[in-house]
């Protein structure tokens, strides 16, 4: 195993960053300790999980298409659609997040290149799941990403990115994004997830 | 033109990010500081002379350092690399760095009401006051500054930036003696600009009479250029403030270009990977690999008070 799971098993440390201690600091003093309100973000973000489930529970899988022709960070499951690994990065730790079971990593900018060309060259394709980590994290990779295959790949329709960021760090959700994803509304369909709990 | 963002990163996100490993605890960090001046929760950068510094900080800290600087001290991080200051600064750049100022138009994609007929990329960022010609093409990612013109048969690549008060494009500097006096040579040719490229402010690309004014990718431009008719720049050279060059000039790649250079004749080629020391007029041309200076700081003999008077005086007799 490796990853972030091993990690805070081992140092019995969770990464928490100050906005999350401060609503974990409201919801004691608001609520108490017995509250949902408290369980809920304990539960999520500071809560160690014991060795032997972390272990059992390892209910990921590799994709099978991951085979010779498929770059960095490119996961291929349906015709219509694939899914891009951008970074292993997240604004927020979440205990059981699956991604703890992995090696960390990020794309580099000839990789992103590369997986852009992959999407071009494939005529059934034609949306694509950008996620990771936290895509938002890394506006300029992101920006990269999404700029080349707007230009060099026209046969994809739909962005789609999963984000947490909006919610567990808010300060460092950058306004220029906005403006960014505006200026790209007219050549994609662009839906961002924004995942607040799951 | 830049400012940095709000943020809140764990170490181990920048090592993720940087694709680098680090030692010591995972703390947060917040803030950019220069080393001597640290902060807590900052990202600190040291060189091997500032070591000394490094035993003196009580904070948590994450610092960028070679192997060699490295003080066993539990607060602070580490990012280990043999080139600390290309590591941290292209984090910086990419990650901390917000490139939108508030006095930018907007951002423009594929096409634009206010610039018809001209190609932009994706995500282009365009400031205000802005002339744009017919028939221009503009890669992704560029950013175009403020009272900028871009002038007709202009190719700008990808991720360039060009800085505030610069003219791409404007027709070369050409006359011909004839019976009625000076007439000017047609300025019809082309400009075709590379990916990566920065133009500084201020400054002026020449269109050429025929064929095209080139600057390949990644070359770096400072202010108060000029770069003249039917020049070559090759990749990844830099010039510095005052360049001047003659039409047809050449220059190699991975050169460096002084302040104040001048190149006085379109047949003159310099090199590749050479150094042009500032202020130095290039009278021939220069091979592979060299480094050119003019001599410098020739001294008048006497008395300087004397001396002043009388430069003064011939100063204004040719004047």
């Amino acid at each position: 195993m490796a990853g972030y799971l091993e990690s805070i098993i081992r140092n019995q440390h969770c990464k928490t960053n100050t906005y999350i201690n401060g609503l974990l600091e409201k919801a004691r003093n608001e609520y108490g300790v017995d509250s949902s309100e408290f369980k809920g973000i304990y539960n999520q973000y500071f809560k160690i999980p014991s060795k032997k489930s972390a272990l059992k529970n390892r209910r990921y899988y590799e994709a099978e298409v991951t085979g010779k022709d498929i770059p960095k960070g490119l996961e291929r499951l349906y015709r219509r659609s694939v899914a891009i690994d951008l970074l292993s990065a997240c604004a927020c730790e979440c205990v059981y997040c699956a991604r703890g079971y992995f090696n960390r990593f990020a794309l580099s900018n000839t990789e992103i290149q590369e997986v852009a060309k992959y999407c071009a060259n494939d005529k059934f394709l034609q949306e694509v799941l950008i996620t990771g980590g936290d895509p938002m994290i890394a506006p300029s990779k992101l920006k990269l990403l999404i700029t080349e295959l707007a230009s060099k790949a026209p046969n994809i329709k739909i962005i789609r990115i999963g984000t947490r960021l909006p919610v567990q760090d808010p300060e460092m959700f950058d306004p220029s994004l906005f403006t960014f994803f505006e200026s790209m509304k007219k050549r994609f369909i662009i839906e961002v997830a924004l995942q607040a709990n799951h | 033109m830049y400012q940095l963002k709000q943020f809140e990163f764990h170490v181990s996100d920048i090592s993720t990010l940087l694709n680098m490993d680090f030692t010591g605890q995972d703390i947060v960090v917040n803030k950019v500081s220069r080393i001597g001046q640290e902060i807590d929760h900052s990202i600190i950068l040291c060189n091997p002379d500032q070591m000394d510094y490094l035993k003196k900080i009580n904070t948590e800290c994450l610092v960028f350092c070679c192997k060699k600087t490295v003080v066993n001290k539990k607060n602070l991080s580490y990012i280990i690399s043999p080139d600390p200051e290309i590591l941290f600064f292209r984090f910086i750049n990419d990650f901390l760095v917000n490139e939108t100022d508030y006095w930018y138009e907007g951002i423009i994609s594929v096409n634009s009401t206010k610039y018809p007929d001209v190609v932009f990329g994706y995500n282009v960022i365009i400031g205000k006051n802005v002339v744009i010609a017919p028939g221009t093409k503009i890669g992704n990612n560029s950013v175009i500054g403020n009272n900028v013109v871009i002038r007709s048969n202009v190719e700008i690549g990808n991720s360039c930036i060009i800085k505030d008060n610069s003219v791409i494009g404007s027709s070369g500097f050409g006359f011909i003696r004839t019976d009625d006096g000076l007439m000017q040579i047609p300025q019809i040719g082309f400009i075709k600009i590379g990916n990566d490229v920065i133009i500084g402010s201020c400054c002026s690309i020449e269109k050429p009479t025929m064929g095209h004014t080139i600057i390949n990718d990644n070359v770096k431009i400072d202010d108060l250029v000029q770069v003249g008719q039917n020049q070559e720049i090759g990749k990844n050279t830099i010039i510095t403030t005052g360049f001047k060059g003659e039409t047809g000039a050449k220059i190699g790649s991975d050169t460096f270009i002084g302040m104040g250079v001048t190149i006085i004749s379109g047949e003159i080629e310099i090199g590749n990977r050479c150094i042009i020391g500032a202020g130095t007029v290039v009278l021939k041309s220069v091979p592979d690999g060299k480094i050119v200076y003019s001599k410098q700081m020739n001294e008048i003999k006497g008395d300087s008070g004397e001396k002043i008077k009388e430069v003064f005086y011939n100063f204004k007799k040719t004047w």
